[in-house]
């Protein structure tokens, strides 16, 4: 104890200074860590409640938590709407950094539901706050079934929301992960988990806020001796002689006439048809490459007329509240450490401060977690084992009663090569069938109307 | 203890036994192995190579394509359609990099240096591939089709014809609904193949994207069916399997088919002349000449195919005068014994007349 508490000292008493040096020139303008006082500072919204299906939250760090004193607030109820919100000094972020960071925990190994908040602006009714609600940003991650597992960055432009057009994976684990947004002055933004930058870029090429810089030029044409045909029939294949003369369908040899057939009464007798494999269709010239191919012809870009820049494109001039809006199916996400600021810096070290409590407990669960796994497949391969042992015990005995068999005949050592060969391949099917398809699907089109 | 070793004796046997039969009708397809492989790739000849795996459901579906594929090049010596088991020849998948189930590599002539097919998985795709990687022209066996083809050139020559029923399918070579409806679509073509006055055909709407618009076309597939009465056309809202497709047909053109093509039992059959057939039956002699006369005179106001089957009663009406009282059982009995054997299609609807003819006569 002594001596963890002499390891903790330094961190702390550096920290302390930093945090000072920093507060000098940057500026918080949220910071919740959900302590005892965290309900004088959130509202929650009588959204839902009428219908009996508004969730109540629990202020608790969890089941599993690196430090039992940092708690923040989990849903408890399932099929469940939630929608809570805090209140701050409102602010613009023009000229400045907006950084948006919370820790998401979802320990109820959640198989669809979200984990992201919102930063509304102006001035909101928060009893009223709900799923209608106009916001400015959303972001976190969400998570449905095996294909959606993506962090959303959900910027509201002139009134529409746009989703970042990037795909952005979250994690899905039961462990907390901070999740980080950067917006900066130049129109930039990184993605962080864990203080893992996962996505940047621009506002610009990764939102469709506005309409694009360069267009296709509508009055471009294809030349007209653009050749675009990438094969062409070979003008040296002609029709084999008498190819057009290849019957479709030929008299069955099999054929034979019915005895109770009266050419008088039923005419002559023929035989019934069947395809005929010489049979090709019409006559279709191989194809070659063509030597005037240029490939597929594109228009020029332009500038597009109806583009108009916006210096302040990533400005959101009254930010005011931050929200959590959710549908849960199954409940138990836990969000803590909400931080609004334009300090990157003292988001990094609170993210490292949130993530380093939890990543000792983090390494425990997962050697937990890697063991009973390792265990699994020791228990399913000595099952194998044990099938196998039976199995050639099996084909041993019938084996040696063969033997014993053919000694009162002239042995032949021939078949017992075939059988052992047979009893391998019987042994590798059975071991194939525990293995996991990777198949490969053609895409299809889905642009088109189908009926 | 023994019988449970007995059953799985059996068990492995069997399994045995499946495997002799699976590679037993595989033989157009070269299964390569770790040792034959670079004795048959990358010499004299190119290969197209299939590593796939036996538990892998997309190699299952590709199987019967891929088969076709090596029937098709059987003949063709300079060109090898193979495959690779990666379950036993591990060491050959590895190296060419196969990470997926199934894989498809090109190997030109004295290369080992694949080139990957990453196009459709049928034979078609497959041939039109190897043929021009290979310079051959090799074609896939054809089976005729009995649908119409139907282009700017032919349409109004087909589509309005006053002389035919027509049934026109509009669709997209890309639309998934157009190809599972394409196999339905040309058995019913096969069905009513012999009917002359009935037409089943069909359009590339996007590649004639005016007959598409002129006839208000905006989704695929879409048919419209344009009888000998109206050649504006109409839409058929029908179910889109066989059996609704022949039930539509037989009731707006007058035919009388099942899903094989077969006549059933009520084709030929005059409603009209029902009376006077029991008239006939139950005459005497002399009667019967008296009801005979009453029948040619209502055969002549019948028209179009009934004319035709008038006619049909009328022959085997004076076949029962001068045959006798059996006639009409017995050749029944004798035209459901040559409908079992082997009789053209032509041949088996003119007998499947008689017979429903005579089954009023008896």
């Amino acid at each position: 104890m002594t001596m963890a508490f002499r390891v903790r000292n330094p961190d702390l008493r550096f920290l302390i200074l930093l945090s000072l040096l920093s507060i000098t020139s940057a500026k918080v303008f949220f910071e919740e860590r959900f302590d005892d006082g965290w309900g004088n500072r959130w509202v929650k919204s009588d959204w839902k409640k009428d219908e009996n299906l508004a969730g109540e939250w629990n202020h608790t760090s969890g089941q599993w938590n690196g430090d039992a004193n940092d708690k923040g607030i989990q849903t408890s109820e399932d099929y469940r709407f939630y929608a809570i919100s805090a209140q701050y000094p409102e602010f613009s972020n023009k000229d400045k950094t907006l950084v948006f960071q919370f820790s998401v925990k979802h320990e109820q190994k959640l198989d669809c539901g979200g984990g992201y908040m919102k930063l509304l602006s102006g001035d909101v009714d928060q009893k009223k706050f709900g799923g209608d609600t106009p916001y400015s940003i959303m972001f976190g991650p969400d998570i449905c079934g095996y294909s959606t597992k993506k962090v959303h960055a959900i910027l509201t432009y002139n009134d529409t929301n746009h989703l970042i057009k990037k795909d952005v994976p979250c994690e899905t684990d039961q462990l907390t992960h901070v999740y980080t947004f950067i917006l900066r002055p130049d129109a930039t933004y990184s993605i962080l988990i864990d203080n893992v930058e996962k996505q940047t870029g621009s506002l610009y090429s990764d939102w469709d806020l506005l309409p694009p810089k360069t267009i296709k030029d509508p009055e471009a044409k294809k030349p007209e001796d653009w050749d675009d045909k990438e094969f062409i029939p070979d003008p040296e294949d002609k029709k084999p002689e008498g190819y057009d003369d290849i019957p479709k369908e030929l008299p069955d040899p099999e054929a034979k006439k019915p005895e109770d057939w009266d050419d008088e009464e039923d005419g002559e007798w023929t035989p019934p048809t069947i395809a005929n494999p010489d049979y090709k269709g019409p006559w279709k010239a191989k194809k070659i490459k063509n030597p005037n191919y240029k490939g597929k012809w594109k228009a020029p870009l332009i500038d597009n007329p109806d583009f108009k820049d916006d210096p302040d494109l990533y400005v959101f001039p009254n930010l005011k509240y931050v929200g959590i809006e959710l549908w849960q199916v199954k409940s138990g996400t836990l969000f803590d450490n909400v931080l609004i600021t334009d300090d990157p810096e003292y988001a990094k070290q609170l993210a490292e401060e949130t993530w380093g409590k939890h990543k000792d407990v983090s390494f425990f669960y997962s050697l937990i977690f890697f063991g009973l796994r390792y265990a699994i497949e020791r228990y399913d391969l000595l099952n194998e084992i044990v099938f196998l042992q039976v199995e050639k015990t099996a084909f041993e005995e019938a084996e040696k009663k063969r033997e014993e068999e053919e000694s009162k005949d002239d042995p032949v050592d021939s078949d017992a090569d075939e059988e052992e060969e047979d009893a391998d391949e019987a042994g590798n099917d059975s071991d194939a069938e525990s293995k996991t398809e990777a198949g490969e699907d053609t895409k299809e089109e889905g642009v088109h109307d189908e009926l | 203890m023994w019988s449970s070793k007995t059953t799985l004796m059996f068990g492995v046997a069997a399994i045995a036994l499946m495997m002799f039969l699976s590679s037993a009708s595989a033989d157009d397809v070269v299964a390569l192995t770790e040792e034959t492989f670079e004795n048959e790739v990358g010499k004299d000849r190119a290969a197209l190579v299939e590593f796939y795996a036996p538990w892998c459901g997309h190699c299952k579906r590709l199987a019967p394509e891929y088969e076709q594929l090596g029937t098709t090049f059987k003949k063709t010596k300079s060109v090898l359609i193979a495959k690779v088991d990666c379950d036993e020849q591990k060491s050959v998948c590895s190296k060419y990099g196969v990470s997926g189930y199934p894989t498809i590599q090109w190997f030109p002539k004295g290369s080992l240096e694949p080139k990957k097919y990453e196009g459709a998985r049928t034979a078609e795709a497959l041939a039109a591939f190897v043929n021009i990687e290979a310079g051959t022209n090799v074609k896939i066996a054809s089976v005729p089709s009995s649908v119409v083809v139907l282009s700017p050139d032919n349409f109004d020559e087909v589509v309005l014809d006053e002389t035919k029923d027509v049934l026109v399918e509009f669709y997209a070579p890309w639309c998934g609904h157009c190809k599972a409806l394409a196999p339905i679509y040309e058995k019913v073509a096969a069905a009513f193949n012999l009917d002359k006055d009935v037409v089943m055909a069909n359009v590339d709407a996007d590649k004639y994207k005016d007959l598409a618009e002129k006839y208000g076309v905006s989704g695929y597939p879409t048919l419209k069916f344009f009888p000998k009465s109206n050649k504006a056309g109409e839409d058929y809202n029908g179910g889109r399997d066989l059996d609704d497709f022949v039930a539509f047909i037989n009731e707006k053109c007058g035919t009388y088919r099942d899903g094989k093509g077969q006549l059933t039992s009520k084709a030929g059959i005059i409603a009209s002349l029902d009376d006077l057939v029991k008239e006939f039956v139950s005459a005497d002699s002399n009667e019967k000449k008296a009801v005979y006369s009453r029948l040619e005179e209502e055969v002549k106001k019948l028209k179009g195919s009934s004319a035709r089957h008038g006619d049909l009663y009328l022959k085997l009406a004076k076949k029962g005068i001068e045959k006798g009282a059996d006639y009409a059982k017995n050749e029944i009995q004798r035209l459901e014994r040559m409908l079992e054997k082997s009789i053209s299609p032509a041949k088996a609807d003119e007998f499947t007349l008689k017979k429903n003819i005579l089954s009023t006569f008896a």
